[in-house]
């Protein structure tokens, strides 16, 4: 069975009711399952996370755990879900009450939920706290927040959420606050919680080289103001990409080579880095180099182009090859000349769209 | 529990070594612990009462007096003395009703919000209209009572309005917060969330809200006994004045040091009050606790 | 244009910046690089002379344009900041006041140096040309509040505002952090744009290196305070060559969708504190070719024929680049 089932969710806030966050947006995570969303800001992956969390409940469409629908659960099985599904938010600086000590944010969940007794609560705190990487010592314990750098208290959120036993991990762009030199380290304390206690992950982010480096061995979705574009394993959509769009994430994402970068700078696609969905038809077609007429009517069916990899696209097939397949410095091959490619450069933006 | 008092321990390391570096709030602090002492010891060291003898009205200051005599001869210190402890008590058990009041309606309407807030917020809408000290007046004279506590609930009947309303505010943003969010998804119950993750965040705001209503329930309380309103047995700083007016000390300059006394020792306890509170907003806020 | 010679900028008895030198030319596009609490952002600080207190300048000088910036006049210290030097600051999506138009930011900046357009109309008109080249609707956002702007806009229009006043010089603290992927990439071809079509020299602090590949013609890499690398963005990246050990381990944390993903480690260890610094190359508990002489003695920086300069001894050894002792 699946652990996680998001079943045709869409999702409008109060203040916009005109265009929805999500649309009818369907995924699935098994168990100790690795599960990346990828996306530009503002494209509702935060949100989504926060819907399978249970921290707001969709407009319509069902979040399910274990085949059950959460927002059906009550009494004890609402208890037990609660804790098995645990978000980690971005921002370090605002996740752990600047009030109360490490100790006291770490013990909360464990003494209320009573995972630890209290005569060996210390002891715990002290394990949870070396499982992260932190130093394990009564004094880390006494500190505030304010003391621990970004780092530091991201491993601590990630301390509070594993401490109550989850099996899906909901992690919102938890290293992007954080210096490049330290993510690894982070995606690395994430990876290894699959592996040794069996938590499946949802992790949330803007940047693919992360999600690639993460999701290795699990599966990638890639999300478009709304919709999921793409999705499949991971090393198949980095090196396959068959969306238009994840074809663009890949050749826009800057990448620590610089004969690399001055090579991908002369044949980067021309479509448009910013602007809101399209109201008709695909949602990306009104910033897509490859769109047709077609494309703007109507909504392209999600295919399947390659075991467990689904596309939302009417033409596939003109996606070529990106750059940065296998780390070599091929060029992409022939750009499309179709009437629909805008010029070369920048498409004019919907500029003043609110995030 | 080791923990707790590490923490008051530190909390009052804390406050002494942010005092020390604010001569003004040093300064309140010792004022407001010297008042404190008196109002504890003031009645066992002082002597009040005894027979009035109107021949030794209105000396002037000396030895035995040190601040001269009250209309019907009795020590104008002594009587200051004694008389702090029931103006103290009545003030800081109304300040203590007031802020209970205020902080639970505040935070729980805040963070419940819904039908919860909609009723206390009512509730709190009225209270606030209700022109306040009128209303004590007026309750002070129907419930004609000589218990420090009722007195203290008549002084806080409307008193907590204004503060439900800030910790109301403060508790709405608060509860989209991270952190708190966070409290909810570890399944923590209600109380945890409003006493552990709440309270401390607004607990600047209160505590300094907290020695200010003191200084209001002393003006409040000196009004009542000014007044005649509330009993007058027993010696105290309202009393003091309220015979010094029946006795028209208004018409002689040689009243002059037994009306300002009480006068002098409510403003200067007041502002001490005030000066100590610029200390507890540092003290509250982590950040300037540590190093 | 700009010199910074032997600069010690110290907090206390903390050095946050030690001994730095370097030279930037005009029309370099100059990266500065590290991780946080390395100094960089005191050092770009220090670049306009705005450390703030209780920081100080206590050992060498910076010079703009060969005149030391300790000797100069109040009054022209306030022209350079803003008129020739102009700085957009971290997070500068945050700088914004939420009460008053993008427009009237520009007014403020404009009276504040009134002889950089003496027609108040001539500034605006700058302006809007810049919020083009910034790729903004310069109409819209000039009349927009900043609430309705995304943070990847309001980070374009700080640009602009930096631009605003025709500097010769734009130093931008982490320009593309706290920033989306297709952002980060906007910004980084609209400063590329910037720099060709305006000519202005751009020098920028980051911790991203992808950042710096793309974007960087020149590179200093800065550790724990010191300058440990300094050299074009090719010598600096190019792994077959002479490099800082920091470099190395730095390039191979970042995961990146090129190259194998299980090749990616993290570097060990932690950023020392500036406090307690360990003896010799302080970089030496973190390092994995550190040798006896690398706890002793802390290295210098070498320079081989193209300039590429590199502290490290053992690099330096292997490549027989001796330094002058």
């Amino acid at each position: 069975m699946n652990l996680l089932e998001v079943d045709a969710v869409t999702h409008r806030y109060r203040a916009r009711p005109a265009r929805p966050v999500l649309e009818q947006v369907s995924l699935v995570v098994r168990p100790r399952e690795l599960v990346s969303l990828v996306g530009e800001s503002g494209c509702g992956k935060t949100t989504l996370g926060r819907l399978v969390a249970g921290l707001e409940r969709p407009s319509s469409g069902h979040v399910r755990f274990n085949g059950r629908d959460i927002w059906s659960l009550r009494g004890r099985s609402a208890k037990k879900w609660r804790l098995s599904v645990q978000l980690v938010h971005q921002d370090p600086y605002a996740s752990l009450n600047p009030g109360l000590s490490i100790g006291s944010t770490l013990g909360a969940g464990l003494v209320h939920n009573k995972l630890a007794q209290r005569r060996n609560l210390h002891e715990h705190l002290l394990g949870l706290l070396r499982q992260v990487g932190l130093e394990a010592t009564p004094e880390f314990l006494r500190r505030f927040p304010h003391q621990l750098s970004g780092g530091q208290r991201q491993r601590v959120a990630i301390a509070r959420a594993i401490s109550v036993r989850p099996s899906l991990l909901v992690a919102d762009e938890v290293t992007s606050m954080l210096d490049v030199s330290m993510r690894v380290a982070i995606l690395d304390l994430l990876r290894s919680f699959s592996e040794d206690r069996g938590v499946a992950s949802l992790f949330i982010s803007h940047d693919l080289g992360v999600v690639r480096y993460f999701s290795r061995g699990g599966r990638i979705l890639v999300m478009f103001y709304g919709t999921l574009v793409e999705q499949g394993p991971t090393e198949e959509v980095v090196a396959r990409p068959k969306h238009p769009y994840t074809y663009l994430l890949l050749e826009a994402v800057p990448v620590p080579n610089p004969t690399l970068a001055r090579e991908r700078a002369a044949t980067r696609p021309p479509a448009a880095l910013e602007g809101g969905p399209a109201s008709t038809g695909c949602a990306y077609s009104n910033r897509c180099p490859f769109a047709e007429a077609r494309c703007r009517q109507d909504k392209p069916p999600s295919v399947e182009v390659s075991p467990g990899h689904q596309v939302a696209c009417h033409f596939p097939e003109r996606v070529p090859p990106p750059s940065t397949a296998h780390g070599n410095c091929q060029s992409p091959g022939p750009l499309p000349t179709g009437p629909a490619v805008a010029r070369v450069g920048f498409e004019p933006s919907r500029a003043t769209e609110p995030q | 529990m080791r923990d707790r008092l590490y923490g008051l321990k530190m909390f009052c390391k804390d406050l002494w070594r942010l005092s020390k570096h604010d001569k003004g709030a040093l300064a309140g602090g010792c004022v407001v612990v010297v008042y404190c002492l008196v109002a504890v010891i003031g009645p066992y060291v002082a002597r009040v009462g005894g027979v009035a003898n109107p021949a030794d009205a209105y000396l002037p200051p000396s030895l035995s007096h040190p601040l001269g005599t009250g209309p019907l001869g009795q020590d104008v210190l002594a009587e200051l003395v004694v008389g702090t402890r029931p103006i103290m008590e009545v003030g800081v058990l109304a300040a203590v009703m007031t802020v209970s009041v205020g902080v639970v309606v505040g935070l729980v309407s805040g963070y419940l919000g819904g039908f919860a807030d909609s009723v206390l917020m009512r509730a709190t809408d009225v209270a606030l209209t209700v022109p306040g000290l009128a209303l004590v007046i007026v309750i002070a004279g129907v419930v004609r009572t000589s218990s420090p506590v009722v007195l203290a609930a008549i002084l806080s009947v409307t008193g907590w309005a204004g503060l439900a309303r800030a910790v109301r505010s403060q508790a709405l943003s608060l509860r989209s917060t991270e952190f708190v969010e966070a409290a909810k998804q570890q399944a923590l119950p209600l109380r945890n969330i409003v006493g552990r993750q709440l309270l401390p965040n607004v607990g600047p705001y209160v505590a300094i809200h907290f020695l200010l209503d003191v200084t209001g329930a002393i003006y409040a309380e000196v009004a009542l006994f000014l007044l005649g309103v509330a009993p007058m047995s027993g010696t105290n700083w309202g009393t003091m004045i309220y015979l010094a007016m029946g006795q028209g000390a208004l018409f002689t300059t040689k009243s002059m040091l037994y009306l300002f006394s009480p006068m002098a020792a409510i403003v200067v306890l007041q502002v001490a009050l005030v000066f100590f509170t610029r200390v507890l907003d540092a003290v509250f806020n982590p950040r300037l606790r540590a190093q | 244009m700009i010199k910074v010679d032997n600069l010690t900028v110290s907090f206390g008895p903390v050095r946050a910046v030690e001994s730095v030198s370097l030279d930037v030319q005009a029309g370099d596009i100059y990266a500065i690089v590290g991780e946080s609490g390395c100094g960089k952002s005191t050092l770009a600080y220090a670049l306009l002379g705005i450390v703030p207190p209780p920081g100080r300048v206590t050992a060498g000088e910076v010079r703009w344009k060969g005149k030391s910036l300790s000797h100069m006049s109040k009054s022209e210290l306030k022209h350079m900041r803003g008129a020739e030097v102009a700085m957009v600051f971290q997070a500068a999506m945050n700088a914004f006041s939420p009460v008053i138009t993008i427009g009237a930011h520009l007014d403020h900046a404009l009276e504040a140096h009134p002889d950089v357009f003496p027609r108040r109309r001539d500034g605006q008109e700058y302006f809007r040309h810049l919020l083009e080249l910034v790729r903004l609707d310069p109409e819209r956002t000039w009349r927009a509040y900043e609430s309705q702007l995304s943070g990847g806009m309001k980070q374009r229009v700080a640009i602009a505002l930096a631009l605003a006043l025709k500097p010769s010089v734009v130093v931008l603290d982490e320009p593309t952090t706290a920033l989306d992927v297709l952002n980060q990439r906007l910004v980084i071809d609209i400063l590329a744009d910037l720099h060709s079509s305006l000519g202005v020299t751009v020098i920028f602090v980051t911790h991203d290196l992808a950042l710096v590949a793309e974007l960087a013609g020149k590179v200093a890499v800065m550790y724990a305070g010191r300058l440990v690398e300094a050299g074009t963005v090719d010598e600096v990246f190019d792994e077959r060559g002479r490099r800082h050990p920091y470099v190395s381990a730095l390039t191979a944390a970042i995961p990146s969708v090129v190259g194998a993903a299980s090749a990616v480690r993290p570097v060990p260890g932690e950023v020392p504190n500036l406090a307690q610094l360990p003896p010799g190359c302080r970089f030496s508990p973190r390092c994995a070719f550190a040798e006896d002489i690398c706890w002793v003695e802390e290295p210098d920086l070498v320079p081989d024929r193209s300039g590429h300069l590199v502290a490290c001894h053992v690099a330096n050894r292997l490549v027989g680049v001796v330094s002058e002792k």
